[in-house]
């Protein structure tokens, strides 16, 4: 270290010119960052229930993450409304079937406008007007890529065809699975004798739909929408109290893939261009949109005001240019570093990466912090040995405690790669690449630029005297080292009263992944969940999949009445407590058919008494099965290739006044399993997968994993410092003030009522990559100062003067600058700001108070011991990073 | 014309002329006017691949010929279930259909979807109902191979009517004018294709005994093969009464 110091000293320009290309090769890759918040990132690809929730979707196709509207026009009935729906579902439908001949023509009559030159935008429009369709995806791009134009000038338009383009990518794919809405929709009727199958809108043979217009078609429509019941809460919805239908629904089902991000854009990109209709759309594609949004602007907006924020601060701390841009300028690079390095390696940014940056900045601004505050402190000395000399001894001391404090923070973070979580591994990785980033960009950057700024004490930090200003920081500081020193005792006391207080408040902490409570409450995200639960049972569904045991098994009136026994007993009025909206399944379509070929007689839509009816009407039923497995498209969501499993989509309504959290699903899962335990025929298998209780996995994965890896990295940190100092005793003490900050911060969590979830869960690993930083910065100086033959009293006043200011500096800048999350949209964003502030104060008060409390308490010497053990001679840490007897920081 | 796939199997026969230049109309006049029987009886054996699984499906067959060129069918299910299907094909209007559950249900299929699959295979309604020459535009797109024979390959596009499949094109075999394999183009895509195979002459009339429609994505294919067979046998009027089917 001292080598690389001295290199940097010698040669600063070429220092910083290697700084400088690095940020030039890394920081593009930002732009190849991509956000992931699909759950498959959190799970471990070896968990067996999700494994068997991967299966179920390959056989039954993705049926949690659809696309949900709810259309609530004042008129609903007026053709108005019907022409705008149908606008909207047949824009939507060239998504789900592509037509080369169409798009292929479409493209070219692009490319002989743009042959043309520019054009005017109504002219331009115009020219497709027999294509309406296409004249909605002209507008509409145009519109996002260049706003309100009049003209579109040739370079416009290779643009918009660009765009076109990329559209016609997506509908090439055949990204729709299905889409169910009153327009699209078929049913079958039996009246008279006569077996009809019919769409509830008539279409030609041209293949358009033919809307109702005059009253009676309209009231014809309603009839025919009014026929099945399995239609309502599906296809429409009424309103509770006058029975009037009020909405209708349009689900959009997506094919089963991984990243349903790109898509699910395109398509809420097409929803919001028909404005004219009144509609409020959800479902996990469109929730996860917003969520992406989010995390996005919290990354490139908030984490810069952080940024800005934080330079004040160290512009208070230091008074001077110097002590704004050279520790800025190291965060900024690391975060580049990082970023960049994330972008091109494919790291994705989930909602746990989320929390990357900010460690950065936190990790980074205690790293710069304490070198410049070292120089201050140094600055006397450095005068009188000469500026280069000095700043040799000051930087070489300083940066090797700083290169430790890394390195250990880097161990504790790298434990997390151990993690059976993709997320959690890459978070690991991620964080501790960055802190050693952030070390070597500090011990870099700060030093080459001293040794080229002349050596100067900012005047502003100097009073008339010359001598240095008191500040708040100081006083602060003699409060601590009155507090260590004179009334350890109170303060021991004071300790274990909070320590008791925060341990009660761990039995109160929740544990909380379920995603929708990631959003303010009367935030539109919410509320569209909220309405579309009212309306429509919900957004997302329980899979209840039973199993008959044999092929054909789903077959048979017994397993069919099953099912239907079980959708019945989920909406019984005495089980409101499982929040089940709707439930769909394969025995609806059996309902429909035996109710059609009984004369429409309500009364037989049930399931029939004999197999060979089943069997009869699975001849008839005369569906699509475009994918040629064996089922017809619309049962797919229900029922297996062998007809020996059903699934039951149980939608679960996410109440507004009723909280349907990670706990409550699990009882509701467990519920519907002692239900079925008790009431399935013996014959019978089940199991209750689906997204809600992949959510609920989470839970352990991602907390549960996050606090297990917390405590690994606790214990390596113990042992590093430990061999650091060849002291047991170096190691259990540096421990204790990082365990009162992460107890306390649970604590106060559990007590507020603050939920433990994917982003709070993370301060636990913030607070020790701050806390490793503090206590060796503190343990370090400490033993320095001891070994020059001060007492504990003068040592820890020693040590605080120097290592607490800096440590008081990094938390002053970090509460205020984190304090901007709070205006995040997020609500684990605004808690990780809140708890982030509050951790800097318990990670502060833990290195400054309990810390130098616990050494006067005990009366720890951390001399190194004459005679080391065995382990001790063989693991020398000390003395390979030249901390031991050799230390040579020239004090 | 009547090219009527499923049941070209038993009814679909074309004569042999040997002739040169001739049009897309042409061929298929010849092909239409290949000798037809008056009456069908036969049992097949429908074996649907779909997936991972081959739905094996039995029936008996009886045809026969009314007046104005205009057919009677009925098909009964023997496994896995009893249900019967009775046509009366009409020339220039819609088919009707009646259907008799194993229950003893009757039901008249009014306007079934003819873009359905029939029972779970992969003939369409459509490929059920008959189709008169008339309704079709030809062109002659050349010389084409089709299971192992030379064909004339020509092109079929519905002039009017539900048009199913955008167009439709025959190989028709050089040697006698029969067709032996029918490509289906739907959504501007090939979609299916029937291949005719163990053609033989019954009593003078060209007989498939084995057929296969198969999906051109190589997802599905429905084989068909005829156990039984015999033609021109006296049948009664009253067997193709929507009451018979009681």
């Amino acid at each position: 270290m001292n080598r690389y110091i001295d290199f940097a000293l010698k040669r600063p320009i070429l220092v910083l010119c290697i700084l400088a290309i690095v940020t030039l090769i890394l920081s593009p890759g930002m732009m190849k960052l991509e956000f992931d918040n699909s759950i498959d990132v959190f799970m471990p690809r070896n968990d067996e229930e999700y494994l068997y929730y991967n299966k179920v979707k390959e056989v039954y196709g993705d049926n949690g993450r659809f696309i949900i509207i709810s259309v609530s026009d004042k008129n609903l009935w007026s053709p108005g409304t019907l022409r705008k729906m149908d606008e909207l579902i047949r824009d939507l439908e060239e998504y789900k079937e592509y037509d080369e001949k169409k798009e292929s023509l479409r493209l070219l009559k692009l490319d002989s406008l743009i042959a043309g030159g520019s054009l005017p935008y109504d002219a331009f429009i115009l020219s497709f007007h027999d294509d309406p369709s296409f004249q909605r995806l002209l507008r509409r791009k145009t519109e996002v890529i260049f706003g309100n134009v009049e003209k579109l000038s040739r370079w416009k338009l290779k643009k918009l065809k660009k765009e076109i383009s990329r559209s016609n990518d997506f509908k090439k794919q055949e990204l729709i699975d299905e889409i169910i809405a009153p327009l699209t929709a078929q049913d079958i009727t039996g009246k008279d004798d006569v077996l009809v199958i019919f769409d509830l809108v008539d279409v030609g043979d041209d293949g358009e739909r033919i809307l109702p217009t005059t009253a009676a078609e309209m009231t014809a429509f309603r009839k025919k929408l009014e026929r099945n019941p399995a239609f309502e809460m599906g296809l429409y919805s009424r309103d509770k109290k006058t029975g009037e239908i009020t909405d209708f629904g349009i689900i959009i089902k997506l094919e089963n893939m991984e990243d349903q991000d790109p898509i699910a854009r395109e398509l809420f990109g097409i929803i919001n261009s028909h404005g004219s209709l009144d509609m409020v759309t959800s479902g996990i594609p469109i929730v996860n949109i917003w969520a992406i949004d989010y995390m996005h602007n919290d990354l490139y907006v908030l984490v810069p005001i952080i940024m800005l924020v934080v330079m004040v601060i160290f512009y208070f701390n230091f008074r001077s240019l110097r002590g704004v841009i050279l520790p800025t300028a190291t965060l900024g690079l690391a975060e580049l570093w990082l970023l960049g390095l994330m972008g091109y390696s494919g790291f994705r940014i989930t909602s746990l990466a989320l929390t990357l940056p900010p460690l950065i900045i936190a990790v980074g601004s205690s790293y710069s912090i304490h070198i410049l505050n070292q120089y201050y402190a140094d600055f006397t000395s450095i005068t009188e040995v000469g500026k280069h000399e000095g700043l040799r001894r000051s930087m070489s001391h300083i940066s090797l405690t700083v290169l430790l404090a890394g390195i250990t923070t880097f161990i504790a973070f790298m434990t997390l790669a151990t993690s059976q979580v993709t997320a959690i591994k890459e978070w690991g990785i991620a964080s501790a690449i960055g802190v050693m980033f952030a070390v070597f960009i500090s011990s870099s950057l700060i030093p080459a630029a001293l040794s080229l700024l002349p050596h100067t004490m900012p005047r502003l930090l100097l009073r008339k005297d010359k001598t240095l200003r008191t500040t708040i920081v100081d006083r602060i500081i003699q409060l601590m080292t009155k507090g260590a020193v004179l009334h350890h005792r109170k303060v021991i006391v004071v300790l274990i009263i909070l320590m008791t207080f925060s341990i009660a408040g761990l039995f109160r902490l929740k544990v909380e992944t379920v995603f929708l409570y990631y959003f303010k409450e009367n935030g539109p995200v919410r509320e569209a969940i909220h309405i579309i639960g009212e309306k429509f049972g919900g957004g997302d569904n329980f899979v209840i999949q039973i199993d008959s045991g044999e092929v054909d098994g789903a077959t048979t009136p017994k397993f069919l009445t099953a099912i239907e026994n079980l959708r019945e007993w989920l909406l019984l009025t005495e089980n409101r407590d499982l929040n089940i909206g709707r439930t769909d399944s394969f025995s609806d379509f059996i309902k429909t058919m035996h109710l059609a070929m009984n004369n429409d007689d309500l009364s037989f839509y049930k399931i029939p008494e004999t197999k060979t009816d089943i069997i009869d009407y699975l001849e008839l039923y005369a569906g699509d099965d475009d994918d040629g497995n064996g089922r017809f498209d619309e049962f797919e969501p229900f029922v297996d290739e062998n007809y020996q499993s059903c699934n039951i989509l149980a939608r679960l309504y996410r109440k507004k006044d009723f909280r349907v959290g990670t706990t409550e699903i699990s009882q509701i899962k467990e519920k519907i399993i002692d239900h079925l335990t008790m009431n399935l025929p013996r014959d019978y298998s089940f199991c209750v997968t689906g997204f809600p209780t992949m959510e609920v996995k989470l839970v352990y994965y991602v907390v549960k994993g996050q606090l297990q890896s917390l405590l690994l990295s606790l214990i390596v940190v113990g042992i590093i410092v430990m061999l650091l100092f060849s002291l047991l005793k170096a190691g259990v003490i540096a421990l204790i003030p990082m365990s009162v900050a992460v107890i306390l911060n649970f604590g106060i969590m559990g007590w507020l009522g603050i939920n433990l979830d994917m982003a709070t869960s993370i301060i636990a690993a913030i607070t020790i990559g701050i806390g490793v930083d503090d206590t060796i910065h503190f343990l370090n100086n400490f033993r320095h100062l001891r070994t020059r033959g001060l007492s504990i009293d003068e040592t820890i006043s020693g040590t605080l003067a120097v290592s607490g200011k800096a440590i008081l500096f990094t938390s002053l800048a970090l509460i205020l600058g984190f304090s901007v999350f709070t205006v995040s949209n997020f609500r684990p964003v605004i808690l990780f700001g809140l708890l982030m502030a509050m951790t800097m104060i318990a990670t502060t008060i833990g290195a400054l108070l309990v810390l130098p409390t616990i050494i006067k308490a005990t009366n720890i010497d951390l001399a190194t011991p004459e005679k080391k053990s065995l382990l001790y001679r063989h693991l020398n840490l000390g003395k390979i990073f030249g901390l031991d007897e050799t230390d040579s920081s020239g004090e | 014309m009547k090219v009527r796939v499923l049941l070209s199997i038993v009814i679909v026969m074309f004569l042999c002329q040997s002739c040169f230049a001739l049009t897309g109309r042409e061929i298929m006049e010849k092909s239409d006017a290949l000798p037809e029987p008056q009456t069908a009886e036969s049992s097949a054996v429908m074996n649907i691949y779909k997936g991972n699984r081959v739905l094996e499906k039995e029936f008996e067959m009886l045809a026969k010929k009314f007046e104005n060129d205009e057919d009677k069918i009925l098909i009964s299910f023997i496994r896995p279930t009893k249900i019967k299907l009775l046509t009366h094909s009409h020339t220039g209007q819609d088919d009707d259909q009646w259907l008799r559950l194993s229950s003893g249900k009757i039901k008249r299929i009014a306007a079934s979807d003819k873009g359905k699959a029939f029972v779970n295979s992969h003939f369409y309604y459509e490929d059920l109902g008959s189709r008169n020459i008339d309704e079709y535009d030809y062109k002659l797109l050349g010389d084409g191979k089709a299971v192992g024979e030379d064909c004339y390959k020509v092109e079929a596009i519905k002039k009017e009517g539900t048009k199913v499949y955008d167009k439709l094109i025959l190989y028709v075999r050089k040697s006698d004018y029969f067709v032996v394999r029918v490509d289906f183009y739907r959504k501007n895509k090939f979609h299916k294709y029937l291949e005719n195979f163990e053609i033989k002459k019954v009593e003078g009339i060209l007989t498939p005994y084995s057929a296969v429609m198969a999906l051109a994505d190589g997802k599905g294919k429905t084989e068909l093969k005829i156990e039984k067979l015999e033609y021109n046998k006296k049948m009664k009027d009253s067997t193709f009464n929507k009451e018979a089917l009681r």
